[in-house]
C-alpha cells in the first residue's frame, strides 16, 4: 500500500494550501517555436519521428482546423484565445523516454514525487501482497517520460506505453482506431489536437483479458505559455477489461494556458472499461487571472455487444473547463454511465456533462452529475441524451443536483433528450439547493467548525459519485473537494 | 371452472412456470403458497394475458373455454379478474372514469350495453362505502399518491364492481395493516357465492385467516409440489418452505 | 441582405430544433423591426395592460391554414393583477406566436397553450417577473400527426425575489410528427427565495415519431427551491395492461391513457366550456390521427 499511502499523504499535504502543485520544476527544456502553422505540425511530428501516414494526418486535420470556427454555445466566458502566441511542443531536453527510472532526470521525479504520485514502482512493489497496483504513464508538458510496470503488463498482452510510442511500434492499432471515436474533424479543439497533439497514452488489452492492475496517466504542464495536446485512446478487445485513471496538474502562472486534449475509448463485444478522472490543473487565483483553459473532448464507443464504458470524473481545477465525456452506445445491450462532480470556486467556469448516443437495442445509460458552485463560479451541466429511431429498448436516468455555496456563484442545468423511438424511456431529474443554514447550524452546534460542516455536507451530497471511483483516487479526491472549497464560507 | 393442465410460462426466454396442472371448481376458494421466486406472480400474470408472459405449453381454460388466445380485456370481459400485487398509478384518469370504461367495455363485449351513467353511480357509491372509500377519493387520479392499503382497497372496490365469474388474488395482503386486512378480506369474502371461483396467491398464512380457502397448493420453483386442505397452509406457517424447496 | 439570410439556422441555439430557413425561406416576407425573429415577421405589435387588481382572460386561436400567421403581443401586468391567456394552434401553416409578458409585484401570469403544430408552430413566451410575490403558471401540451412540427419555448426571468413559476409541458407526436419543448427559467442574483418547478413529459405514439426537449435552469442565487424534470418515452406498458386486464380494449386504453396524460397539463380552473372544448380538441385528435 506504499504507492496509496503515498499518494493519501500528498493529499493530506494539500491541506493548508490552496493549490500545492503551483510549484515549476526548473530544467532544460526544448522548445517548438511559438506560433502554429504547418510548420509548426511538422516540427511536432518530426520530432517524434512519426511516419509519412501520420503526418499526412495531422496536415490534414491541421488545414480543416484553420477553416473552423471555435465554439460559443458554452456558458463559459473568456478572451479570444491567441493560437500564434502559445508554444505546441515542450520537453525535457535529456531525451524523450527513459528505460528506467535511474535514468530519468532527477528534477523531473522530484516534481512527480512532490505531486505524490507512485512512480516508484519498486517501492510499491514492497506494498502488501495483493493491494492493489498502478502502473503509471506519466506526460511531462508534451511527452510522456516514463511508464511503469511495462514488462508485467507485456506478459498479460497488455500494450500501454505512450502515444508516441504506438505510433512507432503498433501501427496497425494506431492507424485503425485513431480518430475512429473522435474524427479529426469533430469539433474546433479536437481537430486542433489532431494536428499537434503531442502524447498521451496508448492502451490495447486482448481478447479475453483482464488488466491485472489499475492503469494511469499523471498530466503535468510545467513550461511556461505552452499548450498540451495529449491524445489518449484505450481499446478492449472482445470480452477485456480495464480500469484507467488519469490526474492532472499545472504550476501557477499568471497567464492562462490551453489544455485540448482528446480521448478515445473503443470497448468491443463484451468488454468493458472504466475511465476516472481526477482533474486538478491550476484554477487560476481568486481574481481569475491565470489558470488553465481545459477544453476536452472524450468519448467512449461501445462498439459491440454488451459492451460497457464507464467515465467517473472529479474535477476541481481549472480556470474554464469544456468537456462531455459521451458514449456511443453502437452495440446491442451495451451501456454507459457518467457520474461527475465538478466544483467551481473564485472565478472559475464549468461547462461539462455528458453525450448518451443510443443507436443499437436495449442500451442503457445512466448519469449522475453534482455540481457544486461556491465564490463567484459557474457551473454548468450540459448533456444529451438521444435515441436513434432503432434503438429499441433504449433506457436512461439522469440525475443532476447543483448546490451552491454562497450568493454570488451560478448554477445551471441544460439537459437535452432527443428521441425518435416509442420504446425507449429517457426521465431526467434536477435539483437545486444551497448548503442549508439549518444543517450548518447544527453541525456547529456539535462543536464541528464551519468549513469542516461544509465539507461534511458536501461529502454527503456527492457520497454516489465518490463510491465509484478507484480507492486511491477516491481519498485524494475527497481531500481535493475540501481544499478547493476552503474559503468558500464566512 | 378455471382449469389448468401443465402450463408452461417463461419470462425473457427463461422458464418459469414448469408446469402447472390445477383445478378450480366454481364456489371454490383456492390458495397458492410459495416462497420469493417460486413463480406466484408470473402464474397469475400469464393467466391474465400480460405481453412479456410466453405460454409455451399447457391450457388453460374459463368455463371450458380456451382463454390463452384471447388479449387482456377478452379475459376480462369473460369474467376473469386479477387484482395486482402493485396497482398501477395513472396521473390524470379518476377512479371513477376508469371504472366506467372498464365496466361499460365488458358489458359491451358481452352483448349487455353500457350501465347508465346514474346506475353506475350507485352501484360504485354503495360498494366504495363497503370499504371506506369516500366520494372525493373516487375522484382522484387512479392510484396516484394512494397508500399500499388504499390500493387494496381500490383493487377490492373494482373487483365488487365488476363482479367477476373469476378472481386471482396476487398477495393481496402485502402492504396491508391488520385494519384494512380485514376489511379487504370481509369484501372479498362477500363475493363468495356457488358460481364464482377464487384464486388467492400468498406468500404468509396470515391472509387465509381472514379468507378461509377449500384446497391449498404449494408452488416452489415453478411447480406445485403439494396440495392439501386448509390444515396445509398452517404447517407451511409453522415448519416454512424447506422441505418442499430441497424436494422441489 | 436577402430575406432568408436574414432568418436563424438551425446553427443558433434558440432554434436548434425549429428550421424556420426552411419553413420559410423561400418565399420573402416582410420584415420590421424587433425583438426576435416572430415579432419582425408579425404585422404589428399588440400591446396591452392589465390594471392593478383586474383578472382578464384572452383566448387566441391560430387555425389558420394560409402560408403564415406570425403574431406579437406585449403585455404589462400590473400590482396584483391576472392575466390567464389560452392559446390554441390547430392550422396546418407556419404559425409563429410570441408574447412578451412582464409582472409586477403580486402580479399573475396563467398561460394555457394547446399546439397541434404546423408545417412549422411555434410558441414563444417571455415572462419576466418584475416585481416581487409574481407567480407564473405557464403549462401547454403539444399533439404532432404526421407531418406537423410543434415548438413550444418560454423564457422566464426572475428578476427580484419571491417569485413563483409552475411550468407543466405535456407532449405527444405520432410516426413522422415532431414535437419541441424549450423552457427556460433564468434567477437572476438576488432573485432570492425564488420557487421554480419546471416539467416537460413527451410521448412518442409510434416509432419515427421524433421528440426533442430542452430544459434549462440558470441560476445566480444561493436561497431558492428549484427544480426540472424531463422525461420522453412511450405509453407505459404496465398502465396499458392494467387497463386491459379490467376489459378496456387496447385502442380505448390507449386513448384513455394519452387523454389523461395530455389532460394533467390542462388547468383545472379554466372556465368549463374553455376546458371542455380543450379537451374536445384532445379527443378529436387522437380520433382523427390514430
Amino acid at each position: 500500500m506504499v504507492a496509496v499511502k503515498e499518494t493519501i499523504d500528498a493529499a493530506r499535504a494539500l491541506e493548508g494550501e490552496r493549490y500545492k502543485h503551483g510549484f515549476v520544476t526548473d530544467l532544460e527544456q526544448e522548445f517548438a517555436p511559438i506560433g502554429l502553422t504547418e510548420e509548426t505540425v511538422r516540427f511536432i511530428s518530426a520530432k517524434k519521428e512519426e511516419p509519412q501516414w501520420m503526418l499526412d494526418w495531422r496536415l490534414e486535420a491541421f488545414q480543416r482546423w484553420k477553416t473552423m470556427e471555435e465554439p460559443t454555445w458554452a456558458l463559459v466566458h473568456y478572451p479570444p484565445i491567441d493560437y500564434q502566441a502559445a508554444r505546441y511542443y515542450a520537453a525535457p531536453k535529456s531525451g524523450a523516454k527513459y528505460e528506467s527510472l535511474d535514468d530519468v532526470d532527477p528534477e523531473i521525479l522530484e516534481t512527480y514525487k512532490k505531486l505524490g504520485i507512485p512512480l516508484r514502482e519498486q517501492e510499491t512493489l514492497l506494498g502488501v501482497a495483493g493491494a492493489p497496483r498502478v502502473a503509471v504513464d506519466a506526460v511531462f508538458d508534451s511527452v510522456s517520460v516514463l511508464t511503469t510496470f511495462k514488462k508485467e503488463l507485456a506478459e498479460a498482452g497488455v500494450i500501454f506505453c505512450s502515444m508516441s510510442e504506438a505510433v512507432r511500434e503498433h501501427p496497425e492499432l494506431v492507424r485503425k482506431y485513431l480518430g475512429s471515436v473522435v474524427p479529426p474533424t469533430d469539433n474546433f479543439f479536437a481537430t486542433l489536437n489532431s494536428g499537434v497533439f503531442s502524447d498521451g497514452s496508448f492502451v490495447y488489452v486482448p481478447p479475453g483479458v483482464r488488466c491485472p492492475m489499475e492503469l494511469s496517466t499523471y498530466f503535468r504542464m510545467n513550461a511556461e505559455n505552452s499548450g498540451q495536446f495529449e491524445r489518449t485512446l484505450i481499446i478492449a478487445d472482445k470480452g477485456a477489461y480495464v480500469s484507467y485513471l488519469e490526474g492532472c496538474t499545472a504550476p501557477m502562472r499568471d497567464e492562462n494556458q490551453l489544455h485540448a486534449a482528446v480521448v478515445e475509448l473503443v470497448a468491443l463485444e463484451d468488454a468493458e472499461i472504466k475511465y476516472s478522472t481526477v482533474q486538478n490543473w491550476w484554477p487560476g487565483d481568486s481574481d481569475g487571472k491565470g489558470g488553465i483553459y481545459n477544453f476536452v473532448t472524450k468519448r467512449g464507443d461501445c462498439r459491440g455487444a454488451r459492451s460497457k464504458i464507464s467515465w467517473t470524473q472529479v474535477e476541481t481545477g481549472s480556470a474554464i473547463t469544456w468537456k462531455y465525456p459521451s458514449c456511443i452506445l453502437r452495440g446491442d445491450d451495451s451501456s454507459g454511465e457518467f457520474y461527475s462532480i465538478a466544483v467551481t470556486n473564485g472565478r472559475q467556469q464549468a461547462d461539462t456533462g455528458t453525450k448518451m448516443i443510443h443507436l443499437g437495442k436495449n442500451t442503457r445509460s445512466r448519469v449522475i452529475s453534482k455540481g457544486i458552485s461556491a465564490g463567484r463560479s459557474s457551473n454548468a451541466y450540459r448533456g444529451l441524451v438521444s435515441a436513434h429511431a432503432k434503438a429499441s429498448g433504449a433506457r436512461n436516468f439522469t440525475q443532476c443536483d447543483s448546490l451552491l455555496i454562497g450568493d454570488r456563484c451560478a448554477a445551471h442545468t441544460i439537459p437535452y433528450v432527443e428521441t425518435r423511438n416509442a420504446t425507449a424511456q429517457f426521465e431526467h431529474e434536477a435539483t437545486t439547493t444551497k448548503v442549508s443554514g439549518d444543517q450548518l447550524f447544527y453541525l456547529r452546534s456539535r462543536g464541528i467548525p464551519e468549513e469542516q460542516a461544509v465539507a461534511l455536507l458536501v461529502n454527503g451530497f456527492v457520497r454516489e459519485v465518490l463510491q465509484k471511483l478507484p480507492m486511491e483516487f477516491a481519498v485524494e479526491a475527497q481531500k481535493l473537494l475540501e481544499v478547493s472549497l476552503e474559503g468558500s464560507v464566512g | 371452472m378455471l382449469d389448468i393442465a401443465n402450463l408452461q410460462v417463461a419470462v425473457a426466454d427463461k422458464e418459469i412456470i414448469k408446469g402447472v396442472t390445477l383445478s378450480v371448481p366454481a364456489g371454490e376458494v383456492h390458495a397458492i403458497m410459495g416462497p420469493n421466486g417460486s413463480g406466484k406472480s408470473t402464474l397469475a400474470y400469464a393467466l391474465a394475458g400480460r405481453d412479456g408472459y410466453a405460454v409455451t405449453g399447457g391450457t388453460a381454460t374459463l368455463d371450458g373455454a380456451d382463454i390463452l388466445a384471447l388479449t387482456p380485456e377478452e379475459r376480462a370481459a369473460k369474467g376473469l379478474f386479477l387484482s395486482f400485487q402493485y396497482p398501477v398509478e395513472i396521473p390524470g384518469l379518476s377512479t371513477l372514469a376508469f371504472l366506467k370504461a372498464s365496466l361499460n367495455a365488458q358489458r359491451v363485449a358481452r352483448g349487455e350495453g353500457e350501465m347508465p351513467a346514474m346506475e353506475l353511480l350507485k352501484l360504485m357509491r354503495a360498494k366504495a362505502e363497503a370499504l371506506k372509500i369516500s366520494d372525493e377519493m373516487l375522484k382522484r387520479p387512479l392510484n396516484v399518491g394512494f397508500s399500499g392499503g388504499e390500493k387494496k382497497r381500490f383493487e377490492a372496490l373494482q373487483m365488487a364492481v365488476l363482479a367477476p365469474r373469476f378472481a386471482i388474488l396476487d398477495e393481496t395482503d402485502s402492504g396491508l395493516d391488520i385494519d384494512a386486512l380485514k376489511l379487504v378480506a370481509e369484501n372479498v369474502n362477500a363475493l363468495r357465492g356457488p358460481d364464482r371461483g377464487m384464486l388467492v396467491i400468498t406468500h404468509y398464512q396470515r391472509l387465509l385467516d381472514y379468507i378461509k380457502p377449500d384446497r391449498v397448493h404449494v408452488l416452489a420453483q415453478g411447480r406445485i409440489v403439494a396440495s392439501g386442505g386448509p390444515e396445509l397452509a398452517l404447517e407451511l406457517e409453522r415448519e416454512g418452505y424447506d422441505k418442499y424447496l430441497r424436494a422441489a | 441582405m436577402s430575406f432568408a439570410a436574414e432568418l436563424p439556422t438551425r446553427r443558433v441555439e434558440a432554434w436548434k430544433y425549429s428550421d424556420l430557413r426552411a419553413a420559410l425561406g423561400d418565399a420573402p416576407h416582410v420584415l420590421r423591426e424587433g425583438r426576435d425573429i416572430i415579432e419582425r415577421l408579425a404585422p404589428g405589435t399588440q400591446s396591452m395592460d392589465i390594471p392593478a387588481g383586474e383578472a382578464r382572460l384572452f383566448v387566441e386561436r391560430m387555425d389558420d391554414d394560409a402560408y403564415l400567421d406570425a403574431r406579437a403581443f406585449e403585455w404589462r401586468v400590473a400590482e396584483g393583477a391576472t392575466l390567464t391567456r389560452v392559446v390554441v394552434q390547430t392550422g396546418a401553416a407556419t404559425a409563429l406566436s410570441t408574447a412578451r409578458v412582464t409582472l409586477a409585484s403580486g402580479a399573475k401570469l396563467r398561460q394555457f397553450v394547446l399546439a397541434e403544430g404546423g408545417k412549422l408552430a411555434r410558441i414563444e413566451t417571455h415572462v419576466a417577473l418584475e416585481g416581487e410575490g409574481a407567480e407564473v403558471e405557464l403549462n401547454g401540451i403539444y399533439m404532432a400527426a404526421r407531418g406537423r412540427h410543434a415548438d413550444l419555448t418560454s423564457v422566464i426571468t426572475h428578476a427580484v425575489p419571491n417569485g413563483v413559476t409552475r411550468q407543466l409541458i405535456k407532449g405527444v407526436a405520432r410516426k413522422g410528427g415532431r414535437g419541441v419543448f424549450q423552457g427556460k427559467i433564468l434567477v437572476e442574483r438576488g432573485a432570492q427565495k425564488t420557487n421554480a418547478r419546471q416539467y416537460h413529459h413527451g410521448l412518442l405514439l409510434e416509432d419515427g415519431a421524433e421528440i426533442y426537449a430542452k430544459p434549462e435552469l440558470l441560476i445566480h442565487a444561493d436561497d431558492v427551491q428549484c427544480a426540472h424534470g424531463n422525461t420522453a418515452g412511450g405509453l407505459d406498458e404496465s398502465a396499458l395492461f392494467y387497463l386491459r386486464s379490467r376489459g378496456v380494449p387496447e385502442s380505448q386504453a390507449r386513448s384513455l391513457l394519452i387523454e389523461a396524460f395530455l389532460a394533467e397539463a390542462i388547468p383545472q380552473d379554466l372556465p368549463e366550456a374553455l376546458r371542455e372544448e380543450l379537451l374536445g380538441r384532445v379527443r378529436a385528435w387522437l380520433e382523427s390521427s390514430s
